[in-house]
């Protein structure tokens, strides 16, 4: 997100702590992006749904909690890779489980990068920081409506 | 049907009693052929004996006859004949002696004839000397006179009564042999039926014992099926059980998880925020005096707010690990209950419950209809729990714009009630079925309070209480719940 591409942050995200935390740890690490942030995976996939309609959208990269109370952030996950627009959009599962086979499914449906959100809020922060200058460096592809 | 050890005794002494038989017959067979040979040699022997006998008389009349022709002719054939005849009694004489060396009537007999054969001969050898001497005469008188024909006549007599006596004794010895022949046939025969019936009640035991091994075995092979049918039965309730403590174990691990982070996030801010503080303490009691501009002045309002939010987030935390923790004792609590089975009438439970609800249906305009319910043998208070939950999730996801509706019906099935709770609610999409009765999983739009327990537990009463429950929904038409009870439920399984 080079130069402040116009890219917009989608984080799915139920935890409202968390979510505030993820916020602060990545303004810190720099990045000035717009975050929007959902509770739920259903309002997520009704924003991005709709977004991805619309012919001048904005490019997105998306923050995924697995852990979502009314829908399964695999679906989630699924639904984005399957759509046509959305594909291409790159996906950061975010979560707090680190078992091995649904790592393997969440690489196997696509999504871009799986980190393990760590207990210790100090390698949590410092995971933050640095998904934020990743943030800084990665180029996000321009969505073609 | 015999013991095994009984049947295998019984076995053993047919087998011998067989064997046993066939050693007899054997015996028997070897003595009586020894019998018959005995008889036979006798039969020969005396044969043999009356043969010779018979032999001597011949050759004693021959000497005579050549006797008479030479004393009545002069011709030498007729000497030839005497001597060729002479000569040969001796050696038959001898021969018989030797038949009759184990023989001691016969033996007597011989003994008692040969003197009278020695005197015919001293007679018939006199008589020709005295005719080769040329006293022809008084060779002829000495035959005139009836010493020699007396003597002659003895003989014969004595040979004749050998040989009869002999043939006598030949009838009996034949007749033994017969007897031994037909006792050996008998013996045979008799010792053969007895060998073939007892190997046919052998064989008839044998088939018999084999005939119920393989029915065992039949027995057995059914039994070793129902047996891995149950295990599989068994096995597959297991596994379910151990899938649904593996899926809890995964929830609880995360849910729990989350508010921690949120602690430990937090307190870290504070930390942060701590130094900020100290600066503005600083700050405003350096405000009189001189030192000013030495810090960069910290924005007041964004650490009041930043702050305030971080403790909240904390005691909100705090509080939501709380409420999960409890709700996982009360879970594990519910579980742990000593359930008692009690004669439930259904109608009047769900009277009960729906009295409780009545304020909320009025309020929501939500119509509940209960039809005739069956009376139960279950736990009350656990079935209490389970139609509340059921009853109070159907007025929570009503929709909106149409009057609600709420149905209890049941089914009758052999062994169980199938009671269903119908909703023309919302309804809940396929792929969120199983989910809805995960612990602290929830479906659908998230627009009701709720921790998303009552499911969980309701599934767990149902099944200690040795039932079931399973869901059926269409989207935006409404849900079904299902719950199978068993119509009488003990506690002890």
């Amino acid at each position: 997100m080079r130069e402040q591409q116009a890219v917009t942050i989608v984080m799915i995200e139920d935890d409202g702590g968390h979510a505030l935390l993820i916020e602060k740890n990545i303004r810190r690490a720099g990045v000035n992006n717009r975050i929007e942030g959902f509770t739920s995976g259903g309002a997520a996939l009704d924003y991005l749904l709709t977004s991805a309609e619309k012919p001048d959208s904005d490019a997105y990269l998306i923050l995924l909690d697995l852990n979502l109370p009314d829908v399964s952030g695999i679906d989630i996950l699924r639904k984005v890779k399957e759509h046509p627009v959305l594909r291409s959009t790159p996906v950061v599962v975010l979560t707090t489980t680190d078992d091995k086979s649904e790592i393997q499914r969440c690489y196997d449906l696509g999504c871009n990068v799986y980190i393990t959100k760590p207990v210790n809020y100090e390698n949590f922060a410092q995971a933050i920081k640095q998904l934020g200058m990743f943030f800084m460096v990665m180029r996000v592809p321009e969505v073609a409506a | 049907m015999l013991p095994a050890k009984r049947k295998s005794l019984l076995q053993t002494a047919l087998l011998a009693t067989g064997f046993g038989v066939l050693v007899l017959v054997c015996l028997v067979s070897v003595w009586l052929v020894r019998e018959a040979a005995n008889s036979g040699d006798l039969v020969a022997d005396t044969l043999s004996y009356t043969a010779d006998l018979a032999t001597l008389q011949a050759e004693v009349r021959q000497a005579e006859s050549g006797q008479r022709g030479y004393l009545l002719t002069g011709e030498a054939p007729y000497l030839r004949d005497y001597e060729a005849a002479t000569r040969k009694v001796g050696p038959t004489l001898g021969h018989l002696r030797e038949l009759t060396e184990d023989r001691p009537r016969r033996q007597k007999l011989l003994a008692d004839l040969e003197p009278q054969i020695s005197a015919k001969m001293a007679e018939l050898a006199h008589t020709i000397d005295l005719a080769k001497a040329g006293q022809r005469t008084a060779a002829l008188d000495i035959v005139n006179s009836q010493s020699g024909f007396e003597i002659m006549a003895e003989v014969n007599a004595r040979i004749a009564a050998m040989i009869a006596r002999a043939e006598g004794v030949l009838r009996e010895d034949t007749d033994d042999a017969d007897r031994a022949t037909v006792m050996l046939f008998a013996v045979l025969t008799i010792g053969l039926f007895v060998i073939a019936t007892l190997a046919v009640i052998s064989l008839s035991v044998l088939r018999r014992s084999a005939r119920e091994t393989e029915q065992a075995y039949v027995l057995l092979a059914q039994a070793n099926e129902d047996l891995e049918d149950r295990i599989a039965e068994r096995t597959a309730d297991l596994q379910e059980a151990n899938d649904e403590i593996q899926r809890f174990a995964y929830i609880v691990s995360h849910d729990l998880r989350s508010p921690l982070v949120n602690i430990m996030g937090f307190t870290s801010e504070l930390e942060a925020l701590r130094d900020d503080l100290m600066a503005l303490i600083d700050g405003r009691q350096a405000e009189g005096g001189q030192n000013q501009g030495v810090l960069p002045p910290v924005n007041e309002t964004t650490l009041r707010r930043d702050y305030n939010e971080a403790l909240a987030f904390i005691k909100s935390s705090i509080s939501k690990m709380d409420r999960l923790i409890n709700a996982i004792l009360h879970l594990s609590r519910a579980g742990r209950r000593q359930f008692t089975a009690q004669p439930v009438d259904l109608n009047q439970l769900l009277t009960e419950i729906a009295a409780s609800l009545a304020h909320r249906l009025q309020e929501e305009g939500i119509a509940l209809n209960v039809s005739s319910l069956p009376q139960v043998t279950s736990d009350r208070l656990a079935l209490e729990q389970v139609f509340s939950n059921l009853l109070d999730n159907a007025i929570k996801y009503m929709r909106n714009n149409i009057p609600g509706r709420i149905d209890v019906t049941v089914t009758d099935t052999m062994t169980h009630y199938l009671i269903s709770v119908s909703d023309n609610g919302r309804g809940i999409a396929q792929s969120d079925l199983e989910r809805i009765f995960d612990l602290f999983r929830r479906a659908g739009v998230q627009d009701r309070p709720g921790e998303g327990i009552g499911l969980a537990h309701v599934r767990t009463l149902v099944r200690r209480l040795g039932g079931s429950i399973k869901v059926d929904s269409t989207p935006d038409q409404g849900t079904t719940f299902t719950v199978a009870l068993p119509k009488r439920w003990t506690p002890a399984r």
